[in-house]
């Protein structure tokens, strides 16, 4: 853990810098969308990476899940947890930014279309994971890990739900034909994130992990008689 | 002291709380009505293609200048979302520097009372 501080320091570092490029790059470089967004469409360049994010998240939570289920090693089961928490954090931007797209967009805040509607299911499903393990009592891991393995099976479902259904959200096929300067903040942005969301997870883990040592520790130092 | 997960569910019930307010803002305008005179000048612009030509003219020197406003002004929901981004991140590792804190705080607590036990 001491010997990673540098490396997390350093990557806090880039982070901030890089997103106030990132901002620099969407608010003066890329052009104006195309009417009715217009000004609006700029919460896309972090709506998206977020998005990326959050399958990200879900899908770390997924595999590790798998290893803990099969192995019931303790440290995949830390990577799970650290994943869910994550993917409620990015899985709540999103749903916010998107809230907030819509309302120009669409003129309304929300419409239970098949990709905002699967999206809040995957946010639901994490947060579900989140309650099992806080209230679950005993087995809840293994409980949360089946809620974690079908959440990240619900991913494709999300993504390809704007050519399965019509809905009014864009697809995928909009990003290569926008300008190349909106493309160039766009990727930088999902570069920045996808930085960001390995420090989140990296401390998230370290943290729970510090926290099962100490337990640990705890628990054997009243065995051995050292406390009352 | 709370954990990080609690602090994300405060967050999370604190913006559903914020429900009824943008179920309120939702409400419809008021459909386009229909009178006489309305139909008049309809059918007035149907006739004359001078009228019409003036009447797009001036209208579409209004759209004008109505574009021009909401991409110059109308950042209000860019404002809201970069601020709701932001503000999500930090009461998340806000919430995270407080968990570490706590468990160096009870490391140190324990290392005490195992020196304490020892010297007994």
């Amino acid at each position: 853990m001491k010997k990673a501080v540098p490396l997390y320091i350093g990557t806090a570092a880039l982070c901030m810098v890089g997103f106030a490029y990132t901002l620099y790059q969407i608010f003066y470089v890329a052009p104006l969308a195309q009417a009715p967004l217009y000004y609006n469409q700029k919460i896309f360049y972090y709506h998206v990476p977020c998005a990326f994010m959050l399958f990200a998240a879900v899908i770390t939570c997924g595999i590790a899940s798998i290893k803990y289920l099969r192995k019931r090693e303790e440290r995949w089961d830390d990577v799970a947890f650290a994943a869910a928490e994550v993917a409620v954090m990015f899985g709540l931007i999103v749903l916010v930014t998107g809230v907030l797209w819509a309302k120009p967009a669409w003129d309304k805040w929300w419409v239970w279309d098949a990709r905002l509607t699967s999206a809040l299911l995957l946010w639901m499903t994490m947060l579900a994971y989140m309650l099992v393990r806080k209230y679950g009592g005993a087995g809840a891991e293994r409980l949360a890990a089946g809620l974690g393995i079908f959440a990240m099976i619900n991913i494709p479902l999300v993504y390809a739900s704007t050519r399965l259904w019509k809905t009014n959200h864009p697809s995928a096929n909009t990003v290569p034909s926008l300008d190349s300067s909106m493309r160039a903040a766009l990727w930088l942005s999902v570069l920045l994130f996808t930085f960001f969301f390995i420090l989140l997870l990296r401390l998230r883990i370290d943290a729970q992990r510090a926290e099962r040592r100490l337990y640990r520790c705890r628990e054997m130092a009243l065995d051995a008689g050292l406390f009352e | 002291m709370r954990t990080t997960a609690q602090y994300l569910l405060l967050g999370i019930f604190l913006s559903l709380l914020a429900w009824p307010t943008i179920g309120q803002a939702q409400v419809k305008g008021p459909a386009p009505y229909e009178s006489a005179m309305r139909s008049e000048c309809a059918e007035e612009m149907r006739k004359d293609p001078v009228i019409r030509a003036e009447c797009k003219a001036q209208w579409t020197d209004e759209l004008r200048e109505q574009d021009f406003r909401q991409i110059t002004k109308d950042n209000k929901h860019v404002v809201m979302a970069y601020a709701a981004i932001w503000i999500i991140v930090m009461l998340f590792v806000v919430a995270l520097w407080m968990r570490q804190r706590k468990l160096t705080a009870e490391i140190a607590r324990l290392e005490d009372e195992l020196k304490k036990a020892a010297a007994e």
